[in-house]
């Protein structure tokens, strides 16, 4: 032992000096006691500082080996001693018997001397922390605590073959069987410990732990054999709702067992162990259970169970593709049901008297052809499809979790189930013209903007737009001239909510009707307020309408195709200022406006009339024809008594508008008018005169003419309709053909016809063999030609 | 403050606090195991002297925290020399003039400082003495570092000879 030295270079001795020259040997023994009295419990009388002084020594003086396999030799001996005394004894039983009592004794023996020996290696680690930091690693030998780990591994567990390994195994097996299988509950804080020392200790020969090289396996197996046989039992008994849900009691059970006492990468095995075999294996099987399968869920809006449904399935891409697939079939089975169920067949309404249709709708029972029964029914067809998709937007916002792939397979059964009516835009439109007209007697503001929200998401899955442009056009026409629409904000709305839709370029002429109509009720008010206005006695209202904006075919209900000229045609009265009204009206706008031409329209007119029938007066609102033809029995001519013939020659009003005219005055709720034969139909030879005995209990009486609204085309009008716009698709098809050959300047016919059909997608589907047509006759008229090397080219001219 | 109390090779009591010895990892080591009694820690293999001024070291150096660590659990092998390597470049760099001072002692007190250090594993006492020792041998020939430390050689003339033709690539 030195004091400071104060002479410079002082002598150094080998550290030996420091300890007193001790053997080795019994150096050592003190180590190998203080072990064993830590194992039993003894800790406590031991001097740690000691200990370590004594392990320090020992490595200094170069005995570091003889300390270190010492410590390893001893605690071989002991835990050899330890398996043989505690536990051997509880592996053969369990062995034999296999039951659940002598199991659990094997895990709590074994469960026991692991704690015990890592509490006492954690003691033994801090005594020789010295010989760790130093002669461990220049050996390049486990630290003492995994020695000691190691030590535990090979004389407890892989001790003769394993057998105490292969027990422990076995046991903690069955706990977890018995738990799944519900006999019993697993003690699953012993199994935490000893699963958590499969964890901790390695495999000799592999870079694995005991818990993924001997127990890792075996547990994945049994839990898909577990479930591969109640999967087989439970989709013979079973609906899918309850399937699925048991399916997911499942799933939820085995990541609770993970939580609790499994090693987490465990987790994601036994995840797919699960899905695997209750979900893939019958993923198709599920969905089709006879009574209880995919279509059931969807029908009874079985939110919940379609969720679960979900949840699982999502997990499996094939099987998700499966569900996808599914509930795109079911919304077409369903789309065809619809269409069934709206009896709606091609022919649509006949030009005469319908068969076998009993018409219950509230309109006259001057409707001959069913029309607007046909109509009503019609309508319930976009009715229908609405609320289903009403129903399918539910389910993915509660039960498919806004899923993109199910959103787009619901989106595309929906587009083909409204395409595949052929009469789906002029439905729409005559939907929407309903709601507009009749919409806010029956709901709330807010439920209208729902349904008109919805109506224009149905036109977005439209192919042909530009149908409903040409049929939304003619229906918004007639509810302006007639004044039919009860909210100006809601019109406006559809309007902003289509060209959001399609760009303004769609909406131009429709905005272009409404300024019209603003226009020419500002026109009104300048009449009224200037002098030309003073002696008229009355006032006049005229809808001045821009040609290009409006429809050229207006339905022919109400005037033929030929309307144009013959209702300007007939002949108004001189009697009560009408003449005088139209021509102060002309004289008025074209001070304004000299350089524009008017043309009159009567047939959408209407008029106030008061009409005293013998003491009693009554007002009445009737049409301009209708007008035209009361005011033939005015004043002096009450009694005259007029064959239709005669009516013609004096109004010249065409035959068509004429015949139903005369039915409506005559014929239907209010007789102003009296016929003779007294029959339906209107004869040339029938006479009609003043009814002086007109009686009604209301002073303001309306006289409907015949489709006051809106209906389903004929045949007739169809054959009209399909032909404009047929017309206005062969300019849009040539001017798309001449701009792509203009830019690409050479194209193969496929090319061109594919580009063409994709340019013109937005608004129509184009068939190709329309386009040929207009290629052809674009060729004609030296637009293209076709390449003198190969004719399947074309080339542009400019 | 807790004061332990140690117990020096001649048998004197020494207290110190908790905080300034606990930079010790033997000591560290020795209150988490037995726990903080008031019973003294004997340290034979420490004498009065040296084991002051270890104490004046520490007390010295109580608030540099980052010396203050756990000894690493398990450190890979094949990384442990670069990390030893780059630590010990950092406490040279952090060596301050009370260290310089602190080691201008004999070589006796030194080489014991240098033990000590070593048993109660207080790493930056155990860098800084190192250092210095490893300075008295920088620049010089061998046989002036056997002077230097009064080391006698135990080589045959023929065994010497040997090792310095191994070794004559190097004396360049």
């Amino acid at each position: 032992m030195s004091f400071a030295n104060k002479r410079p270079g002082g002598r150094i001795m080998p550290a030996r000096r420091l300890t007193p020259q001790v053997d080795p040997e019994k150096q050592f023994e003190k180590i190998a006691l203080a072990i064993s009295e830590i194992y039993k419990h003894n800790a406590s009388k031991l001097s740690f500082e000691e200990l370590y002084r004594t392990a320090y020594g020992l490595v200094l003086s170069k005995n570091g080996p003889l300390l270190y396999e010492g410590v390893k030799r001893v605690l071989e001996t002991h835990l050899t001693e330890r398996m043989h005394q505690d536990i051997l004894e509880h592996v053969l039983k369990f062995n034999t018997l296999r039951e659940a009592a002598q199991g659990e004794a094997l895990l709590s023996s074994i469960r026991l001397l692991w704690s015990e020996h890592v509490t006492a290696m954690l003691m033994i680690k801090d005594v020789l922390m010295y010989v760790d930091k130093v002669y461990v690693k220049t050996a390049q030998l486990p630290s003492i605590y995994d020695m000691g780990m190691r030590v535990f591994r090979d004389q407890v567990l892989l001790a003769a073959d394993q057998q105490v390994l292969k027990a422990l195994n076995n046991a903690i097996l069955n706990q977890i069987q018995d738990e799944r299988k519900q006999l019993r509950d697993a003690n699953r804080h012993m199994l935490r410990s000893v699963i958590g020392m499969l964890i901790e200790l390695q495999d000799p020969e592999y870079p694995h732990t005991l818990y993924q090289s001997t127990f890792e396996l075996r547990l994945h197996a049994m839990a898909g054999a577990h479930y591969l046989h109640h999967a087989q039992r439970r989709i013979e008994q079973m609906g899918a709702p309850e399937y699925v849900r048991t399916a997911q009691a499942d799933l939820d059970a085995e990541m609770d067992r993970v939580d609790a006492y499994l090693a987490p990468s465990s987790a994601p095995k036994l995840r797919k162990e699960v899905l695997e075999k209750l979900i893939s294996n019958y993923s198709t099987r599920i969905l089709v259970i006879p009574g209880a399968g995919l279509a059931q869920m969807l029908d009874q809006r079985d939110i919940p169970s379609l969720g679960v449904l979900y949840k699982l399935y999502v997990q499996l891409p094939e099987a998700l593709k499966e569900l996808r697939d599914g509930t795109h079939n079911h919304i077409l089975a369903l789309g065809k049901q619809i269409m069934a169920s709206t009896a709606l067949t091609t022919t649509g309404p006949s030009d005469g008297a319908d068969k076998g249709n009993t018409p219950k709708s509230p309109v006259s029972a001057l409707d001959a052809s069913g029309t607007a029964a046909k109509t009503a029914v019609a309508l319930r067809w976009v009715q229908e499809i609405l609320s289903l998709y009403d129903v399918y937007d539910e389910f993915l916002q509660k039960a498919f979790e806004e899923s993109q792939s199910m959103r787009n397979a619901i989106k595309d059964a929906f587009i083909e189930i409204i395409n595949a009516n052929s009469r789906a835009p002029e439905l729409l439109s005559l939907f929407i013209d309903e709601n507009l007209k009749n919409g806010l007697r029956r709901m709330t503001e807010q439920e209208m903007d729902h349904i008109l929200e919805r109506s224009v998401l149905m036109f977005r899955f439209l192919k042909n737009k530009d149908a409903f442009e040409h049929y939304y056009k003619a229906h918004l026409a007639k509810r302006l001239l007639l004044g039919r629409s009860v909210s100006d904000d809601a019109e406006q709305s559809v309007v902003s909510k289509l060209k959001v839709e399609c760009g303004s370029q769609f909406t131009l002429k429709l905005e272009g009707m409404f300024k019209d109509m603003q226009l020419s009720s500002d026109l009104a008010r300048e009449l009224r307020e200037s002098s030309m206005a003073a002696d008229l006695g009355f006032d006049v209202n005229v809808s001045v309408l821009t040609p290009t904006f409006w429809p050229t075919t207006l339905s022919s209900d109400t005037f033929p195709a030929d309307a144009l000229s013959s209702s300007s045609s007939v002949i108004l009265p001189s009697a009560g200022g009408v003449r005088k009204a139209i021509d102060t009206f002309s004289a008025f706008y074209l001070k304004c406006h000299s350089s524009r031409r008017l043309t009159w329209q009567y047939s959408m007119g209407s008029a106030d009339l008061k009409v005293h029938f013998g003491t009693r007066t009554h007002e009445l609102n009737v049409s301009t024809f209708q007008m035209l033809i009361l005011m033939l029995f005015v004043d002096g001519a009450e009694n005259a008594q007029l064959t239709m013939t005669d009516i013609r020659e004096r109004t010249q009003i065409p035959e068509d508008a004429l015949t139903r005219h005369l039915q409506s005055l005559a014929c239907g709720k209010f007789r102003v008018l009296t016929k003779t034969p007294m029959s339906r139909d209107v004869k040339p030879t029938d006479v009609f005169a003043f009814n002086n005995g007109f009686k009604s209990p209301q002073y303001r009486i309306r006289i409907p003419v015949v489709s006051a609204r809106n209906n389903l085309e004929t045949e007739k009008e169809k054959a009209a309709s399909l032909a404009a716009i047929g017309q206005e698709r062969q300019y849009l098809i040539e001017a798309a053909v001449v701009r792509i050959m203009k830019t690409r300047r050479r194209m193969t016919h496929e090319q061109l016809v594919n580009e063409t059909i994709d340019q013109l997608s937005p608004r129509f589907m184009a068939p190709p063999k329309i386009i040929k047509e207009g290629i052809g006759k674009l060729i004609d008229r030296d637009y293209l030609q076709r390449s003198p090397e190969d004719p399947r080219i074309y080339i542009y001219l400019a | 403050m807790t004061l332990i109390k140690l117990i020096t090779a001649e048998g004197a009591l020494i207290e110190v606090e908790q905080d300034i010895i606990e930079q010790s990892g033997t000591i560290r080591n020795i209150l988490t195991d037995i726990g903080l009694t008031d019973k003294p820690i004997p340290l034979p293999n420490v004498s009065g002297p040296i084991l002051t001024k270890i104490i004046e070291y520490c007390t010295h150096h109580r608030h540099d925290t980052s010396r203050r660590c756990q000894r690493p659990s398990q450190p890979a092998l094949d990384t442990e020399s670069d990390c030893r390597e780059s630590a010990i470049e950092e406490a040279i760099a952090k060596m301050d003039d009370f260290d310089h001072e602190f080691c201008r002692i004999d070589q006796g007190t030194l080489f014991d400082l240098l033990l000590a250090a070593n048993f109660l594993d207080i790493q930056p006492l155990l860098d800084l003495t190192g250092y210095t020792v490893a300075n008295m041998m920088k620049g010089k020939t061998v046989q002036e570092i056997r002077d230097t430390f009064h080391v006698r050689s135990d080589f045959t003339p023929e065994e010497e000879e040997q090792v310095m033709k191994e070794n004559a690539w190097c004396e360049n």
